[in-house]
């Protein structure tokens, strides 16, 4: 269904030029006719343009112009209507190309070529060999008129057809989903190299629906749409399960004939990454507030257990084994304690809440360590639904992450809480020292967009970046960040498995 | 002799402090939930009160600030397992109420501290054994 794409104007297509000559030479023929000449109207100018000349100055006028209203075949043009005029200069024309060519005109007969009313062009014989031109000269040039007409009419609404398909593909090419686009047959009229790549299939225009998703419960799901609606499904291929979100919509095309034809689009978009991360933030959540739950709850049996064993151990005139007894208790009590408080900061590290650690760090050697895994590979990485696609170079990308750093650290430094433990780094900042940084933040939800332009080319082309694609950068590279998003503060976290 | 209420939900905690206080030569009242020590507040004077903030009845934030609105002038000092609550604390008597705040389970010497520190400041402003219920 794809066209070719069309780099030159229709009317200067080779077949299209070889078939109005063909007509012309027709025209020329029955008519018997010294002379022919095709003229069409050029909108920039409102001229007529000498496009297809036969006849023995066909050299000397080809691509020659003469104004709409000048002489017969401009008045044609002007008028709409066919002229006949015998012996002109006797009735008073005077054809100019006469004059500088030395032809003579004897006898013209000229019809307008019209598409949907408007006058696109003339068709002109000359010189009569066979006496006059007659109306039935005139019926017969205007049946042909008639033909150049429709051939052009053709034409130009396959030019306007191709030009929009052009454009129609590139677009659907350059969606982040996969669209497949339907006959009210089932047949596959269109679809982009996004739903080929998602469906393992190649060159799946003009197949049925069914043959490239062979998955019963699909199409029945998508026939309890009505074509309308969306829903979710899986498809396991090669021992891997994707998610799949289908949404269906209905279009309908009117042709130029007026037949109306009803499309199905299929919007189909892989969520299995969204799916499968959704799902490990929900354990991570139930694992926090579970862990944290656990320690706030055994603080209150703690209480009184370290509370008085602390008050006894101090009281002199127990028995020594008794004193002995008291001590083991308290000193069990003190290590639940700090067993509770590490509790606690293992469920706000998993919940991606800052924890304050006072201890002294090279925090430049930590960041410079984290940044320098970032120098190598290329990224392209596509958000999901109510997003945005962010295209970018390895270089690019890790030079923002470090320019985003190196400001935040500059501009804000007090405000940095870092933890060196075991071989483990966290690094922790907030946002307060990036509103430079930072636009409309507050009027997202989930998705903080930091707008830079290319440090190294100066170019804006790339503008935004985007917390989920700066937490998969880091994963590409074994370093993990985590978003802590309250109301006008975001606090994020590097984590660098150690060496 | 200084008179000091405890609060707490949990009877054991109940205990301890109240041990503690008593062995500390204090007069000790306890209450268990919000209610009570609003109750108590209205009826006795004290020198200082312990405060649990998730308790039945009343939220100990809700206590605290008809605390403050009451006039009340006695220290608090807030006993919780929720470290996080330090915060709304904070944010609700800062500048109204001399405030200290413990994550249990507290070190009784912490606590102790805690106490002596807020009876001497408390003193210097007016003696103990004064009616400090306006």
């Amino acid at each position: 269904m794809r066209l070719k794409k069309r780099s030159e104007p229709i009317t200067e297509s080779k077949d299209l030029n070889e078939l109005l000559k063909r007509i012309l030479d027709l025209a020329q023929g029955v008519l018997e006719s010294e002379a022919a000449t095709l003229f069409l109207v050029d909108r920039d100018t409102d001229e007529l343009v000498f496009k297809i000349v036969n006849g023995p100055m066909a050299s000397e006028l080809q691509g020659k112009r003469i104004e709409i209203g000048e002489g017969i075949a401009g008045r044609t043009a002007r008028e709409g209507k066919s002229f006949i005029v015998n012996r002109p200069k006797k009735s008073g024309y005077e054809d100019k190309f006469d004059k500088q060519t030395g032809f003579n005109t004897e006898s013209l007969l000229a019809s307008p070529l019209i598409i949907d009313g408007e006058t696109i062009g003339v068709i002109e014989v000359i010189n009569s060999k066979g006496g006059d031109y007659n109306e039935k000269s005139k019926k017969i040039l205007e049946q042909l008129a008639a033909q150049v007409s429709s051939e052009l009419k053709m034409a130009l609404l396959g030019e306007r057809l191709s030009k929009s398909e052009d454009f129609l593909n590139s677009v659907i090419d350059s969606l982040p989903g996969g669209i497949i686009i339907l006959d009210d047959e089932g047949i596959i009229k269109k679809s982009n190299k996004t739903v080929e790549k998602m469906l393992g299939k190649k060159d799946i225009e003009g197949q049925q629906l069914k043959e490239v998703l062979p998955y019963k419960d699909i199409l029945e799901s998508i026939r309890k749409t009505k074509y309308k609606g969306s829903f979710e499904a899986v498809i396991r291929r090669n021992g891997r399960e994707s998610h799949f979100n289908f949404e269906l919509s209905r279009a309908k095309e009117i042709s130029s004939s007026g037949i109306e034809a009803e499309y199905i689009i299929i919007q189909i978009g892989d969520v299995t990454e969204k799916i499968e991360l959704d799902r490990l933030k929900y354990l991570q959540e139930a694992n926090s507030n579970f862990v944290a739950g656990l320690s706030h709850r055994l603080r209150t049996p703690l209480t009184p257990i370290l509370g008085l064993s602390s008050m006894l151990k101090d009281q002199k005139d127990f028995p020594e084994n008794y004193k002995e007894m008291i001590e083991i208790i308290y000193g069990a009590s003190l290590e639940m304690r700090e067993m509770v408080e590490k509790l606690l900061d293992i469920a706000k590290i998993g919940a991606n809440k800052a924890i304050e650690i006072d201890e002294e760090v090279d925090l430049s050697s930590v960041l410079s360590e984290v940044i320098s895994d970032l120098d190598q590979g290329t990224f392209e990485f596509k958000k999901n639904k109510g997003g945005f696609i962010v295209k970018g170079n390895n270089i690019w990308l890790s030079k923002s992450l470090k320019e985003l750093l190196t400001i935040g650290l500059k501009e804000k430094s007090h405000q940095l809480k870092l933890e060196l433990k075991g071989e483990d780094k966290y690094v922790y900042f907030n946002l307060l020292g990036f509103e430079s940084l930072v636009k409309d933040f507050s009027k997202l939800e989930n998705a903080p967009i930091f707008q830079f332009d290319d440090p190294l080319t100066g170019d804006s082309d790339i503008k935004y970046l985007d917390l989920p694609l700066i937490r998969l950068i880091l994963n590409q590279h074994n370093v993990k960040i985590s978003v802590r998003e309250d109301e006008n503060l975001l606090s994020l976290r590097f984590e660098k498995a150690g060496k | 002799m200084a008179k000091v209420l405890v609060a707490d939900d949990v009877p054991s905690i109940l205990y301890l402090f109240k041990e503690f206080f008593k062995l500390k030569g204090f007069e000790v009242d306890t209450a268990d939930n919000g209610f009570e020590v609003g109750k108590k507040l209205r009826n006795n004077n004290y020198h200082l009160v312990v405060l649990d903030i998730k308790m039945g009845g009343k939220h100990g934030l809700e206590v605290l600030e008809n605390v403050i609105e009451r006039g009340y002038k006695f220290p608090v000092i807030v006993c919780t397992a929720y470290g996080h609550l330090k915060e709304d604390v904070d944010l609700i008597t800062k500048g109204k109420l001399d405030v200290e705040f413990l994550t249990k389970p507290p070190d009784l010497e912490l606590l102790w501290d805690k106490v002596v520190k807020l009876l001497e400041k408390n003193a210097i402003k007016e003696e103990i054994g004064t009616d400090n219920r306006k």
